[in-house]
């Protein structure tokens, strides 16, 4: 929403400075997104008149203009334009100006020296959307009135400074800058002028108005004016709307974009000789129906559609644009215009249907008040009488079938106060109120105030709001600042809140970088990454941005593997990350399950350093995750190898167990996924769902071991394909709970030893917490362990 | 000098000691001498042992003094044997001193040996960073919990319900428009704001008071250019009780943000509109780059916004079963892009979604 000073000035008689004025819209919550002077962009451009013309003997698209600006002496100006012509009055940027687009200097074209420059509208940096056809073609006309040598920027009324508001929804009412200059007069003590009215009398004589749907149309006045004469604008006139962002038309629908912008309720303006049946019909449309409104689109109609009929035929679509069968021209001779009330949430859902937003439709869908249609009728009435523009009946024709409600509010002046933490004295609170023109009647327990709003403040319906009134006008600024005296919290945390923060932390500490990708997923990238699942129907987006953001993630995976496939991409081979987030699954009940889940991701990346290699492989990973578990949990590991996969490599994978339970996966990235992402190296990836291990780590004291514990060796030859699973499955079995300790310190495979065998060595501890353990007794539980390993192993000592 | 010393004793007469006693600690001061220039000849702790044995080992000078210990009267014994054992102590002192000298400087030089390139770098330094969203989200947590806040979450795909209804914003609300929404069906969103836990945690306490959390989380909006990502992350704070107050929502915020940015730092409240609180307001902090001047980060303005706030809103209150009259609180949410794009200066959103390692290693 624009407002410009000038418009404001117009109201206050003064000279205002913008940026006083922004900072009183601040505090007042209405935010000035932005602030400019609409003369920024140029300085030096003048009105000239082009004396004479000839063609440039050296080029055929130049013409060279003899310009009078209004001094003693003419200027030489070469132009390429060809909308010239001699006596036109043009803007002409002098040697010196500054126009859109850089400086002016004096200069040569072919030859011939050009001593500064005629301008098109655009060079004034004036949108080509407030300019019509003819003014946007070439270099603008200016009226051939003006005065030589007058600055252009005063001719457009472009010494002016532009206020983007951006207002909250429940400011509609400020989308009308009368209603804006009523809350600056709220902060500072200026005089705001009285609006002038054209009163009419209400009739039914000739003409009914007549709303079948009064849900959806509280009020619907019409009023008709004679003999128009269409023309355009005074500049003054045109001059405020061009500031606001409108292009000026006519001076009829100069008026009721005017009051629009003024009071902030739409109008419309119908050719009353191209309307049959002498009246107006607000119905709803027929579904199926079409209508081409006044921008010559055929629309759809549907029968939630609001449409304004003539008793014969649809006029405008409620609210939204009018037809192009009932189109003001300039042969037209007699009007008749709207003021209207319209149900906001069917207008946005007309014009969302439509994909018709106007002007006048975002004020509507805002919300109005129906009191100000007639006010906003009478007003344009006698901006047509200001600008002579046609002669405006006495009767009105105003159908209301729903009267505005204003409710009369108790405010209590302890309740502020307690609310607020202050202690504004009633008086002051009654001055606020006074302030803000609400009618005030005071209840004898001296506590409370009756309080009626003003009609346009719809959004004042309770006490609450009105607390935000007081506060809003006494000042955000003179709040003080206190802390809560509160009783004390005993709600308990969530333990999956430290979960998740211990986890990030560990790996942090570890050399993992923590990422944070989409939640939204390409439902293609499951294939890429393997999974034999194409996304649940019942994840997807039904509105997404893109097809690629279309589902929500089952998987980290995709979203952890792109991100490290772009790092990959920057010439990045140190690739050690992680996420932790909510995965989804779709459930038949309302809403999906959220699950928390541990992705982590390492390139193997090996790396000559001056202590030998390093790289990262399975085993790393591996170590990671069973650290990482005996910091989080007392779960028991186990790995089980499992063969389905696509997304892992079959030999190099394989499903995680935590007390037997299936928690996730660790392997080798299949390369055929990784070839997806244009990954060359090996990379490896561990998933863990967290809910596992969403119940805290249980710490119980043992007792310190009270005898002595005693290591061996044994070096075994076992069959090539022989997995340590197996062997310290025999190994526990056979020990009689007497080894506490258990350690591979060699593998080895080789001619020396044979072919499809391998060496192992173990180092045992052996320990028996009720005794020393004799050398004999331990040699007797070694050499047991042996003769079971060779029995169920086929293993041979060494 | 031990024949002089045994002559010594055979011309000693009983009870004489006393008076030959100068004669005698001359005799044996010219021994310790002895025993200092054999000490100092000595250059290695094996050398210095020999000295040892020659001085106290079994036939040294020191066992031979003992023996005639026996030989003198019994009055004569005590002065005897102090004689001899200053002798002895100095001495021996005055050895292992020496050895102990020595066996310091073979030690160092053994050290010196030893000595490797401690410029080297270490091994397996890799280091990893959480993410600077974590980062500030786990500080804000911090001072919210420091003050007796509750961490709590939601979820993320939230029912229409709780993510407008209960917050006062019913179907055709102009508010909605505030929020462009991601559906997955009519009746269900991904959540636009961390808000739909402020109905789902009084829900869960009502009637008992305090409600005292923060709850942060990611939160959806159909938005994506260089300031919106269509995810990011937010942090609501709630609290209701007795007695809550707008001036109460001002300390907070203010202990808030001088907690995150510095304690030079000043809030700034204005006037705002959300459907679930009222009265409402947008906070602003003092830029800290141009101290209020005006700059390019502020906007010339001197303010920077980072939240949006609020009195609970008697209906979301009554809605969720607390009675208005009785109960106040304040809300309040923040965008964590926002804050930590301040706090480190972050001048592009994108960069936060991006996760270049390079940028990620910085945090
Ligand atoms: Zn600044």
């Amino acid at each position: 929403m624009k407002v410009t000073l000038k418009w404001l000035e117009y109201y206050f008689k003064e000279k205002l400075d913008g940026k006083e004025i922004e900072n009183i819209l601040t505090k007042l919550g209405l935010e000035v997104e932005n602030r400019e002077r609409l003369d920024a962009k140029f300085s030096k451009i003048v009105v000239g008149r082009i004396e004479s013309l000839e063609k440039h003997l050296d080029a055929d698209k130049l013409q060279i203009c003899v310009i009078n600006v209004g001094q003693s002496e003419n200027l030489q100006i070469v132009t390429g334009a060809q909308n010239v012509f001699e006596g036109m009055y043009v803007p002409v940027a002098l040697v010196g100006a500054s126009i859109v687009g850089g400086e002016i200097s004096e200069s040569k074209l072919r030859g011939v020296p050009s001593y500064g420059m005629l301008c098109s509208g655009t060079e004034l940096g004036i949108d080509n959307s407030l300019l019509s056809d003819k003014e946007k073609d070439g270099i603008l006309p200016l009226s051939a009135e003006l005065e030589l040598g007058m600055e252009v920027s005063k001719v457009f009324s472009m010494n002016d400074e532009i206020l983007e508001l951006g207002l909250t929804p429940n400011r509609a009412d400020c989308y009308g800058i009368y209603n804006v200059a009523k809350e600056i007069v709220l902060k500072k003590d200026y005089n705001l002028m009285e609006l002038e009215y054209l009163e009419g009398k209400r009739g039914s004589d000739g003409f009914s108005v007549e709303i079948k749907s009064p849900e959806l149309c509280h009020r619907y006045i019409a009023r008709i004016v004679k003999n128009v004469k269409i023309e355009t604008s005074p500049l003054w006139f045109a001059n405020l709307l061009r500031n606001v962002g409108v292009r000026p038309i006519n001076n009829i629908v100069d008026i009721t974009n005017y009051v629009m912008f003024e009071l902030g309720h739409p109008m419309h303006a119908f050719d009353y000789d191209k309307l049959e049946g002498s009246k107006i019909v607000v119905e709803l449309a027929v579904d199926g129906d079409n209508f081409k409104t006044l921008d010559e689109q055929d629309r759809k109609l549907d029968s939630d559609m609001l449409l304004i009929k003539d008793g014969v035929k649809d006029v405008a679509l409620a609210g939204v644009m009018g037809g192009f069968n009932s189109e003001v021209d300039g042969n037209t001779k007699n009007i008749l215009f709207e003021a209207a009330h319209f149900n906001s949430a069917s207008i946005r859902r007309t014009s969302r249907k439509l994909g018709l937003r106007s002007e006048a439709s975002g004020r509507f869908e805002r919300g109005l008040s129906e009191d100000n249609v007639l006010k906003a009728m009478n007003r344009a009435m006698y901006l047509v009488e200001l600008l002579g523009a046609g002669e405006v009946d006495e009767l009105y024709y105003d159908s209301y079938p729903v009267v505005q409600t204003i409710p009369t509010i108790k405010s209590s002046v302890r309740r502020v106060n307690s609310l607020l933490g202050m202690d504004i004295p009633k008086d002051e609170i009654v001055s606020i109120y006074k302030k803000l023109k609400f009618k005030i009647e005071e209840e004898a327990d001296s506590d409370t105030l009756l309080v009626t709003p003003e009609a346009h403040r719809i959004d004042v319906q309770s006490e609450i709001d009105l607390v935000e009134e007081i506060v809003r006008i006494y000042g955000y600024e003179n709040i003080p600042a206190t802390l809560p005296v509160s009783t004390t919290n005993t709600l308990k945390v969530d333990y999956n809140i430290k979960l998740v923060s211990q986890i990030k932390s560990y790996l942090a500490d570890n050399g993992f970088n923590e990422i944070i990708s989409y939640s939204f997923i390409d439902k293609e990238s499951y294939k890429k990454c393997g999974y034999d699942f194409e996304g649940d129907v019942r994840l997807k987006v039904m509105n997404p941005l893109s097809e690629t953001q279309s589902y929500m993630r089952e998987k980290l995976l995709p979203g952890i593997i792109e991100i490290a496939s772009r790092n990959y991409k920057r010439q990045r081979r140190n690739i050690n990350i992680f996420e932790i987030g909510r995965v989804y699954s779709g459930t038949d009940e309302s809403l999906p399950i959220e699950n928390l889940q541990l992705g982590i991701f390492i390139l193997e990346n090996e790396l000559k350093e001056w202590y030998g290699k390093t790289k990262n492989d399975f085993y790393n990973l591996k170590g990671i995750l069973e650290r990482l578990v005996a910091v989080i949990s007392n779960k028991a590991l186990r790995f089980e190898k499992q063969n389905d996969m696509q997304t892992l490599h079959p030999g190099r994978s394989a499903v995680i167990l935590a007390d037997n339970e299936p928690v996730g996966s660790i392997g080798e990235i299949h390369p055929e996924v990784l070839a997806m992402y244009d990954i060359k190296e090996k990379a490896y990836y561990l998933e863990l769902d967290l809910r596992a291990f969403s119940e805290p780590k249980i710490k119980q004291y043992a007792g310190l071991p009270k005898y002595p514990s005693i290591e061996r060796d044994m070096a075994v030859i076992l069959p090539k394909e022989m997995e340590y699973g197996n062997i310290y499955k025999v190994i526990k079995d056979a020990s009689n709970n007497m080894v506490v300790g258990f350690r591979i310190f060699d593998i080895f495979e080789g001619i020396q030893i044979g072919n499809n065998v391998k060496s192992v060595a173990l180092s045992l501890t052996y320990q028996n917490p009720e005794k020393t353990m004799t050398d004999e007794e331990v040699s007797q539980i070694h050499n047991s362990i042996v003769d079971q390993l060779v029995d169920k192993l086929g293993a041979r000592l060494r | 000098m031990l024949e002089k010393i045994k002559k010594f004793f055979e011309n000693l007469e009983t009870d004489s000691l006393e008076k030959q006693s100068n004669f005698l600690k001359n005799l044996l001061n010219q021994a310790k001498e002895e025993g200092k220039a054999d000490i100092a000849k000595g250059n290695t702790v094996d050398d210095l042992k020999t000295v040892q044995t020659k001085y106290f080992g079994k036939k040294g000078l020191v066992p031979d003094l003992m023996r005639y210990m026996g030989k003198v009267s019994n009055k004569d014994k005590p002065l005897l044997g102090k004689i001899i054992h200053e002798f002895k102590t100095d001495l021996e002192n005055h050895l292992n001193q020496i050895i102990a000298d020595i066996e310091k400087a073979e030690n160092n030089a053994k050290l010196e040996a030893e000595k490797i390139d401690i410029t080297l770098p270490g091994t397996n330094t890799k280091i990893g960073h959480k993410h600077p969203l974590t980062i500030v989200e786990d500080q804000i947590k911090e001072i919210f919990t420091n003050i007796g806040y509750t961490v709590v979450e939601g979820y993320e795909i939230e029912e229409d319900y709780y993510n407008f209804e209960r917050l006062n914003i019913p179907k055709d609300h102009p508010a909605r428009e505030m929020q462009d929404t991601f559906y997955l069906n009519e009746d269900v969103v991904l959540r636009t704001h961390t808000s739909p836990v402020q109905a789902r945690i009084m829900d869960k306490l009502c009637p008992t008071l305090p409600v005292k959390v923060i709850a942060p989380g990611k939160v959806f909006r159909r938005d994506d250019d260089a300031t919106h990502s269509p995810m990011f992350h937010q942090i609501e704070g709630l609290i209701v009780d007795k007695n809550i107050t707008f001036a109460d929502l001002k300390g907070t915020l203010l202990h808030l943000v001088q907690s995150v940015f510095g304690e030079e730092r000043e809030i700034r409240l204005r006037p705002s509109f959300f459907p679930f609180t009222e009265p409402s307001a947008e906070v602003d902090v003092s830029c800290g780059n141009c101290n209020q001047e005006g700059c390019r980060v502020c906007g010339y303005t001197g303010w920077l916004e980072i939240l949006g706030s609020g009195m609970v809103h008697p209906k979301v209150l009554e809605m969720a079963g607390y009675d208005p009259k009785e109960v106040s609180g304040f809300a309040f949410g923040l965008g964590i892009e926002r804050i930590a794009m301040l706090k480190y200066g972050i001048d592009d959103m994108r960069l936060l979604f991006d996760n270049d390692l390079r940028f990620l290693e910085q945090f």
